[in-house]
């Protein structure tokens, strides 16, 4: 009965937020576009440099390179989420506390509007896979079993980027103005992710650092494990670590959400 | 509480010393104290709420009165479970507000003049939708419960209009049916009729009236508006300052603490004196603004209609704040 109910709040909210989205095609193009924009960008200047280094970056040829970018592209659209940049918003402006009237924990509002924002976007990010594909040549060596790893790699990946980002949002329960603390962690996630380069070029050290934390974890972990650059063996113990960190955020976001509602209405609305 | 028939009826609302303190940051003017600040931060302890204690039985509608800043929205916040008080307790329908149990938060809403609930870009019946799988409403209900609506609040042509297109007072009446589609059993009405014009005002507080008595909900509203308040509230409350001055009806509120009536006139002089009359609150140019003992009204008006030129005359009670501040200077 409760699941029934949830599913039937996810389906209408989806599909409202769906309609939100179709208002606001123009901005949401424009969005998508720059969201294609960063792995490209990235792909262009490592090519560059694995042509000027004789075909190979840190062990990546031009080709292997390419398949990287292109499937961060879909993987790092797929798990994304942009609820902490509008979260001080809906504080002062009210629509939290329209939204804590509900009997309904508000972070299944979010869900839904994430989720259908990303099947509209694949609407672009397909045919950009498909069109740069053909035009630069990406090398895929997909076997069977890394196809097979990849999907609950990804929603691993999806899950714990959302609920890690989930709770940064909250952060503006403390402080009113929380772009600083979001612009730290988009630097922060931004160089651990594997979105400005493979984390096999970082340094050994720096490298194996960056596979236990989560935000590799939840963006290029998934990317890695589709195109073979991990053994069966990293494959499930990056899983493994996926998993905790997924139930320590799970657990996380609700300690954080029990205090922010208490110290809701010290601050704004 | 005793009802005609002898019986003993429990308070569906009983508040107890409920107070709320926020920790204001004290910030002087100036780049210098700006400085300062950086290292000895200065906080104040402000009192919204102090000590309030009132109880109420089902069905009522009671009115909450008070200047800005009075208190009134951050109780009715704590009683709608969004804020969590400094101390004291509260019961709303044999719940905790501020625990937030999703059975508690099924049988109460809130509507604010300045706040929303449904999508800005999507007609309301949207929204609604949405609201009936929250609340599990059956479609049975739902829909009968929408018919009502739309006829009580004459819904029918805004349902299908985005709200960003609607007007003001249009945008609340969708809120209001929005928030009235589970059938709450107390409502908590905070300012619904800020900013809207004099008709659709009257709309409003036509409509949660009928509401009211169709239903039996229970109904806390907070208005700047007397009219609001004397339409539809036999009982008012009055919070000054976070502390509650005065709970009764309302009609001893009127008499004891504005015995005067308010008079705006028009002449055809900018000079007259009208001193003898009663007090000149108000003059510029020709209009003057009187104020006049109450049992006194009608002898004024027809002195000054026997012995001015008068192009214009108006009869009201004081504004809300000047009653609330005599309720203020008799304490």
């Amino acid at each position: 009965m409760m699941h029934m109910r949830l599913f039937r709040i996810y389906l209408l909210s989806a599909l409202l937020h769906l309609k939100e989205h179709l208002i606001y095609r123009a901005s949401m193009l424009i969005w998508l576009f720059s969201m294609v924009l960063e792995p490209v960008v990235f792909m262009m200047v490592w090519r560059a440099v694995a042509l000027a280094e004789g075909g190979s970056a840190g062990g990546h040829t031009q080709g292997s390179l390419t398949a990287y970018y292109l499937t961060m592209m879909v993987v790092n659209h797929l798990t994304f989420t942009w609820i902490m940049y509008e979260y001080a918003y809906r504080i002062r402006e009210g629509v939290l506390a329209g939204q804590l009237l509900y009997p309904l924990h508000p972070i299944h509002r979010d869900i839904t509007m994430n989720a259908s924002y990303k099947l509209l976007g694949l609407a672009l990010f397909l045919p950009a896979l498909l069109l740069l594909g053909f035009f630069l040549q990406p090398e895929f060596n997909i076997e069977p079993w890394q196809a097979l790893a990849f999907l609950p790699a990804l929603a691993l990946a999806a899950a714990t980027r959302f609920l890690m980002e989930w709770a940064l949002a909250q952060s503006a329960f403390w402080f009113i103005e929380n772009s600083s603390i979001n612009q730290a962690y988009y630097v922060t996630t931004m160089f651990f992710s594997g979105r400005v380069a493979p984390i096999s070029m970082f340094p050994d050290w720096l490298s194996t650092v960056a596979r236990y934390l989560p935000f590799w974890l939840s963006v290029a972990f998934p990317v890695e494990t589709l195109l073979g650059s991990l053994t069966p063996d990293e494959v499930v113990s990056g899983m493994v670590v996926q998993t905790a960190w997924l139930a320590f955020f799970a657990g996380f976001v609700a300690w954080v959400w029990s205090r922010a509602v208490r110290r809701f209405g010290a601050v704004g609305g | 509480m005793y009802w005609g028939s002898g019986r003993t009826m429990e308070p569906l609302i009983e508040v107890r010393e409920l107070t709320k303190s926020f920790k204001v940051p004290v910030r002087q003017p100036g780049l210098g104290a700006a400085v300062r600040s950086l290292f000895d931060r200065k906080f104040t302890l402000v009192d919204a709420v102090k000590d309030v204690s009132f109880a109420i039985n089902p069905g009522e509608i009671v009115g909450f009165l008070g200047p800005n800043g009075a208190g009134k929205t951050t109780t009715l916040k704590m009683l709608s479970g969004l804020l969590h008080p400094t101390s004291g307790t509260a019961m709303v329908n044999g719940h905790v507000p501020w625990q937030r149990d999703n059975a508690y938060l099924r049988t109460i809403n809130m509507v604010m003049g300045n706040r929303h609930q449904l999508s800005w870009d999507l007609p309301a019946g949207d929204t609604y939708r949405l609201h009936q799988a929250i609340y599990q409403i059956p479609d049975a209900e739902f829909k009968r419960t929408l018919e009502e609506l739309t006829d009580l609040l004459d819904l029918q042509d805004l349902l299908t209009k985005p709200v960003r297109n609607l007007s003001l007072g249009e945008r609340m009446k969708c809120e209001l049916g929005g928030a009235l589609l589970h059938r709450p059993e107390v409502m908590f009405l905070d300012e619904p009729t800020l900013g809207l014009d004099v008709t659709m005002q009257h709309r409003i507080r036509d409509f949660v009236q009928s509401y009211n008595l169709r239903h039996g909900s229970t109904i806390l509203l907070t208005s700047h508006y007397m009219a609001d308040i004397a339409a539809l509230c036999e009982r008012v409350v009055v919070i000054h300052r976070g502390q509650l001055l005065f709970d009764g009806p309302l009609a001893r509120l009127v008499a004891q603490f504005a015995p005067v009536k308010r008079l705006t006139i028009e002449l055809d002089t900018a000079d007259a004196d009208l001193g003898g009359l009663g007090t000149v609150v108000a003059h510029d140019g020709f209009t003057y603004q009187l104020e006049v003992a109450k049992d006194e009204t009608t002898e004024v008006t027809s002195h000054l209609l026997a012995n001015y030129n008068l192009s214009d005359i108006a009869v009201e009670d004081p504004p809300i704040e000047r009653v609330i501040e005599q309720v203020f200077a008799t304490e």
